[in-house]
């Protein structure tokens, strides 16, 4: 099935007519040129930040939704204006400094983290839920795990192109329950049950962005600040550092789908800076920005769409931007997708053999009914909009919330240590769960055989799983699995 | 009695595989009216110039079998799985819904019979001498929801007993022998097989298929690959193979040297990356006609298609080792999935939208066609009945004088439905009655389908059955050769779970070993070691057409709805009965090469048993009903043409494994598909001429 990128941009018109108002420099706008925020030492935090939040989104939104003309215009028109000689050679030598391996590292295994730290809420929430009943329930939790999956390899897949050896398999990738996603949000995720409240922290896990962040719009000409004549007074340094960039993360994304967002950016930041430090000009179309650059990576790492299947979406390797691109609308696409508080109700997205976000499955979930055939006009106002909070009143999804096991919420291996059988039979467990992360792990190092190995484990979870799921803990409630840590 | 009047182009009966797949390729065709011409959808521009093709389904099966948006037709699957595992007898038909009013022979029927009484246990009333075995099930996607899913192609002997092996049969009711050679040959069917194959999604590697046959497997195939990659052998299938590999089995006539060969199937494994492209089934016309090719000039890779609810599901064969009755994740082919194809197109979305041009009834037994006095089909009458638990049902006729009539009910319907309709006309100042499209005597007659016989025994050592699809690997040697002329050929699967339908192990082995007393360690220790090394060879014995196998009807018996039952009376020949022997003696020798112990047992109070030779030999059905309304050169000699039109009726099609002329040794679903897809060729040329009056 195609993918499909729930996200709305703003009409393509109303960003080329702001990024044209930007180069011809007659209006005022709020974020200070593409250009200046890379090559201009001078520019304080504080403008770095604002033109964060306003490149990241719209060259996100461009690239992201296939704008590629769009996207050139937008290059030509921040990298048009010329750069003295002696800006230049500084620039270049700033610039040629920055390290973009620690930084992505640290962002793609925080991807890595974030998408491996659904896996084991998903999982034992659908492991839960007894044999021969829910069979909607299971299928749709089923559905979004195995594209989390899928989208943790993808990770990897951009790690590799860009030359930076993932990790799956050690301690410190692993999650621990319960636990904040690391971004700015506030609920925690944790194994629980199939309930209502773990479909809810599913669905609050995919939800939409915040209206913190938003797309520009016409509020440019409210602003008066000038173009390029930020704060001159700042002291000349590189913002460019793990710490400021992984600091805006922290305060300004709220979801996943913006973590990709401004990932993505400072994924495009790094290979303008690529380009630019070897040809000492700025990019000027897509084609110059796709390859070469930080993508160094060795292809034959690269695991391939024969090498993965079944598992929701497709595999995209990564050998350019163009990869990145593509693996990133696949995860954004089929996550929370919606970017602003209301979407446009395009039917499309409830027809048959559409892909519904994950945050529309959950909620399909959650109150008990598909989207699917629904009627929606109540909901709609007259923009044809609807707000994504919207419940799905379409065919009914019968779900027997009673029928799952009474498992402990987020149990640990220490809460066993009464009962020997129950512990080696969660220390089993965990065996099997590394097990399938050591394939992952060798996978990625360029050993794609070993995928066909998670297949078995994944078999040998679920039983494992459902044995300790059958086991009392106490009075009230069940043991589960901890997915913790273990030595093999 | 209610009428229905909105006019229908064609009326397509029954939603298995065949009917599935006319609705599909005709509904991704459409007439151009300004060329006059009918064309694939991807080449019809928007425009009002289009006339889409109108179609009306009729399913004898439940409604919900045939919802297939993806909520719906989960919650159906699923609820078959549900009854599969609760059911006690897992045969074929277990996890399907038993309905009174479209009832369907089941193999628990099977009883042998004690003539002249026949047995009416079941659905079938069968007169014998020997009961036929096979059974089929009425429900959306048809017997495709529970077929093993093999797919090998007919060879070319196959299609010309009589002129290569001089086989002739009697004609009905007369001492005067009848050719049985194919009016199409191997050649002439092999772009359609290429086509079946795409369609069905076959799984398997060209350059490992090994037949006994004059042909180079060069010209067999030509520079083919199947779709997909070769589902594994299993390691059973290993053991074997290098135990018999470069030997030969001595038959009476004969030393024939064995072929091991991996059996290509219906199943989803890895794209072939040399297949490229998915392709597109497209009409080209000709002069006068149209010619279906297999278009290359899709962008998109070829990917496996898995479940109707869900195309990340079951896009690999997992190794649930339940493909009969049921595959949980659809990774082995139904038909459900050509027929959701054809209920819904995609959209400018990409998304699929329901076709409003295809209608589906279920629910709905078509019984009767009745003829007008030019000959046409001019009514199809219909019994629909209103809910699962009652049999109240509702009388319908839809009117078909400007439409195009296709039977697809399979071997024991259509024969049936045609065997219901009978007709007067006056010739020469007489009146004469008639039956629909039987000129030649020949529907319902020739009722064909493989004997299989089961041999069974434990492996020296481990070969751990019960794993994977249920055959990955059969010995080709036997699928042709001189002894055609004498006895039977046949082709014998490997079988990778265990006993379990000979014996019904392993359950079986439980009981055994409880009664002899072993518990614990004791008892597990007794079934690993029996499970783990138990085999079975099939010998799948291709049965001739004989005019005596037939499907009648008898006013005395009928179902629930008032409507007859097929009454069947049928038995076996020497022919079949001495490759049986044969294949005994092959049996034989590979068991003993294989150092197997032998644990066969043939009894006299099994359903399907003989003596030949004073040895006892059984067997059971293979699930192959075939040759109710064989396709031939003339009106004299056949109910059809080779493209499955009725030779009597202007506007009528039968079509099916009902058609095939012989049986061959393969699993006839690809055969059939193949032919059935070739029929669209006609079916096209008919609608044109239909359009421009």
């Amino acid at each position: 099935m195609r993918q499909r990128l729930i996200n709305k941009i703003e009409p393509q018109e109303t960003l080329l007519k702001g990024a044209r108002a930007l180069a011809s420099n007659t209006i005022v706008s709020d974020a200070i040129s593409m250009q200046s925020l890379l090559t201009d030492s001078s520019i304080s935090k504080a403008d770095w930040t604002e033109g964060l939040k306003y490149h990241s989104k719209t060259l996100t939104n461009l690239l992201l939704n296939d704008q590629i003309e769009g996207f050139n215009h937008y290059l030509s028109t921040q990298f048009g204006s010329k750069i003295s000689e002696s800006e230049s050679s500084k620039a270049k030598k700033r610039l040629s400094d920055v390290d973009y391996r620690p930084i992505l590292q640290d962002l793609l295994q925080t991807a890595i983290l974030i998408e491996h730290s659904t896996i084991p809420p998903y999982l034992t929430a659908l492991y839960s839920i007894k044999d021969g009943t829910n069979a909607s329930a299971s299928q749709i939790i089923r559905s979004v795990v195995v594209e989390e999956m899928l989208h943790m390899i993808m990770v990897c897949n951009v790690m590799n192109a860009v030359s930076i050896q993932p990790s799956v398999n050690r301690p410190q990738n692993y999650p621990t329950y319960p636990m904040k996603l690391p971004l700015n949000v506030d609920f925690y995720v944790g194994l629980e049950t199939f309930s209502t409240n773990s479909i809810a922290t599913f669905i609050a896990i995919e939800s939409p962005s915040s209206p913190l962040v938003k797309a520009p719009t016409s509020d440019h000409e409210t602003v008066s600040t000038p173009l390029f004549t930020k704060s001159a007074t700042a002291p000349e340094n590189n913002l460019w550092t793990l710490e400021n960039m992984k600091g805006f993360i922290m305060e300004n994304v709220h979801t996943i789908g913006e973590y990709y967002d401004v990932l993505f950016f400072y994924i495009v930041v790094f290979q303008v800076i690529a380009y630019y430090t070897e040809h000492g000009t700025l990019p000027q179309n897509f084609e110059e920005l796709n390859t070469g650059g930080i993508f160094t990576g060795d292809p034959a790492k690269q695991i391939r769409p024969e090498q993965y299947y079944g598992s929701g979406g497709k595999l995209h390797p990564v050998e350019s931007l163009a990869g990145v691109i593509a693996v990133f609308q696949e995860i954004k696409g089929q996550g929370e997708g919606v970017d602003d508080s209301i979407f446009d109700v395009d039917p499309s997205q409830f027809e048959e053999g559409a892909e519904l976000a994950h945050y529309f499955r959950f909620k399909e979930v959650f109150h008990e009914h598909y989207y699917l055939g629904g009627d929606y006009r109540p909901f709609t106002d007259e923009n044809g909009m609807m707000p994504v909070t919207t419940p799905p009143v379409g065919k009914e999804l019968p779900v027997d919330w009673s029928a799952a096991y009474p498992m402990k919420a987020n149990p640990k291996l220490s809460d066993y240590t009464n009962n020997k059988e129950l512990y080696a039979q969660g220390l089993e467990f965990n065996k099997t769960y590394r097990r399938l992360l050591d394939a992952i792990q060798s996978a990625v190092e360029g050993n794609q055989k070993e995928l066909e190995k998670s297949i078995m484990y994944m078999y040998a979870l679920k039983e494992q799983a459902v044995g300790l799921m059958n086991q009392p803990l106490n009075a009230q409630s069940n043991a589960g699995p901890t997915f913790e840590y273990t030595n093999l | 009695m209610s009428k229905t009047d909105n006019k229908k182009d064609v009326i397509i009966v029954g939603t298995g595989i065949a009917g599935s797949l006319i609705a599909k390729l005709l509904t991704d065709h459409v007439f151009d009216v300004e060329k006059g011409k009918m064309i694939h959808r991807a080449d019809a521009k928007k425009s009002e110039t289009i006339r889409e093709i109108s179609i009306l389904m009729y399913e004898a099966g439940l409604e919900a079998g045939l919802e297939l948006d993806s909520a719906s037709s989960m919650t159906t699957y699923n609820e078959y799985m549900r009854t599969f595992y609760m059911q006690e007898a897992k045969v074929p038909n277990s996890p399907y819904p038993n309905l009174k009013q479209a009832p369907s022979p089941n193999v628990l029927d099977i009883e042998p019979i004690i003539p002249p009484f026949p047995d009416k246990k079941g659905y079938l009333v069968q007169f014998g001498p020997m009961p036929f075995a096979s059974d089929a099930i009425r429900v959306g996607g048809g017997t495709t929801l529970h077929w093993l899913g093999t797919t090998p192609r007919m060879l070319p002997n196959d299609f010309r007993l009589t002129e290569k092996y001089g086989i002739e049969i009697d004609s009905p009711d007369s001492d005067q022998k009848t050719p049985i050679n194919w009016p199409i040959d191997y050649n002439l069917l092999k772009p359609y097989y290429e086509m079946a194959e795409f369609e069905i999604g076959v799984s398997g590697d060209v350059s490992k298929q090994e037949y006994p046959i004059s042909e180079s497997m060069e010209q067999y195939y030509g520079d083919y690959v199947f779709p997909m990659e070769e589902i594994p052998q299993s390691y059973m299938d290993q053991k074997i193979i290098d135990g018999l590999t470069g030997t030969n089995v001595q038959l009476n006539f004969q030393t024939i040297p064995l072929l091991m060969v991996p059996s290509p199937q219906g199943r989803n494994s890895t794209p072939n990356p040399s297949y490229g492209k998915t392709r597109l089934i497209k009409a080209e016309a000709l002069q006068s006609g149209y010619q279906l090719v297999l278009d290359r000039s899709e962008k998109e890779e070829y990917k496996a298609l898995g479940a109707v609810w869900n195309p990340y599901m079951g896009e690999r064969c997992e190794g649930n080792a339940s493909c009969v009755p049921i595959c949980p994740v659809q990774a082995k082919y139904n038909a459900l999935k050509t027929l959701k194809k054809a209920l819904y197109k995609m959209n400018d979305n990409e998304n699929l939208q329901r076709n409003p041009y295809l209608e589906i009834k279920a629910q709905s037994v078509v019984y009767r066609l009745s003829v007008d006095e030019n000959e046409a089909i001019s009514k199809v009458h219909v019994r629909r009945y209103i809910s699962k638990e009652k049999t109240d049902f509702v009388e319908e006729v839809i009117d078909t004088s400007d439409s195009i009539v296709i039977l697809a009910a399979n071997a024991f319907e259509n024969p049936k439905i045609l065997l219901n309709s009978k007709y007067t006309v006056i010739e020469n100042g007489q009146k004469v009655e008639k039956i629909v499209a039987n000129r030649s005597d020949q529907v319902g007659r020739n009722l064909m389908d493989h004997m299989v016989m089961l041999t069974w025994g434990l492996f020296p050592e481990p070969i751990y059955s019960y794993r994977g699809p249920g055959s990955t690997t059969n010995i080709s040697s036997f699928r042709d050769g001189d002894f055609r002329s004498e006895f039977s050929a046949w082709i014998s699967p490997l079988d990778n779970w265990g006993w379990s339908w000979p014996a019904f192990s392993p359950g079986s082995d439980v009981s055994e070993f409880l009664s002899e007393g072993l518990f614990g360690a004791a008892l597990r220790d007794a079934l690993t070691y029996r499970l783990s090394r138990q085999v079975l060879f099939h010998f799948e014995i291709e049965q001739l057409p004989n005019p005596n196998n037939r499907v009648t009807i008898n006013d005395q018996y009928v179902d629930a709805l008032g409507i007859p039952r097929p009454v069947v009376n049928y038995d076996l020949t020497d022919y079949e009965k001495r490759a049986m022997e044969q294949a005994k003696l092959a049996s034989d020798q590979m068991f003993e090469r294989l150092e197997i112990e032998d644990f066969t047992q043939y009894n006299a109070s099994d359903n399907n048993t003989f003596v030949y030779n004073n040895v006892r030999y059984s067997y059971n059905g293979a699930g192959h009903i075939v040759g109710t309304h064989r396709m031939g050169f003339t009106p004299e000699d056949s109910v059809t043409n080779s493209y499955c039109k009725s030779w009597d009726h202007p506007n009528l099609y039968i079509v099916g494994a009902g058609n095939m002329t012989t049986l061959g040794t393969s699993n006839p679903t690809l055969t059939l598909s193949a032919f059935t897809i070739r029929s669209v060729e006609s079916i096209l040329t008919d609608l044109e001429t239909q359009f421009k009056n």
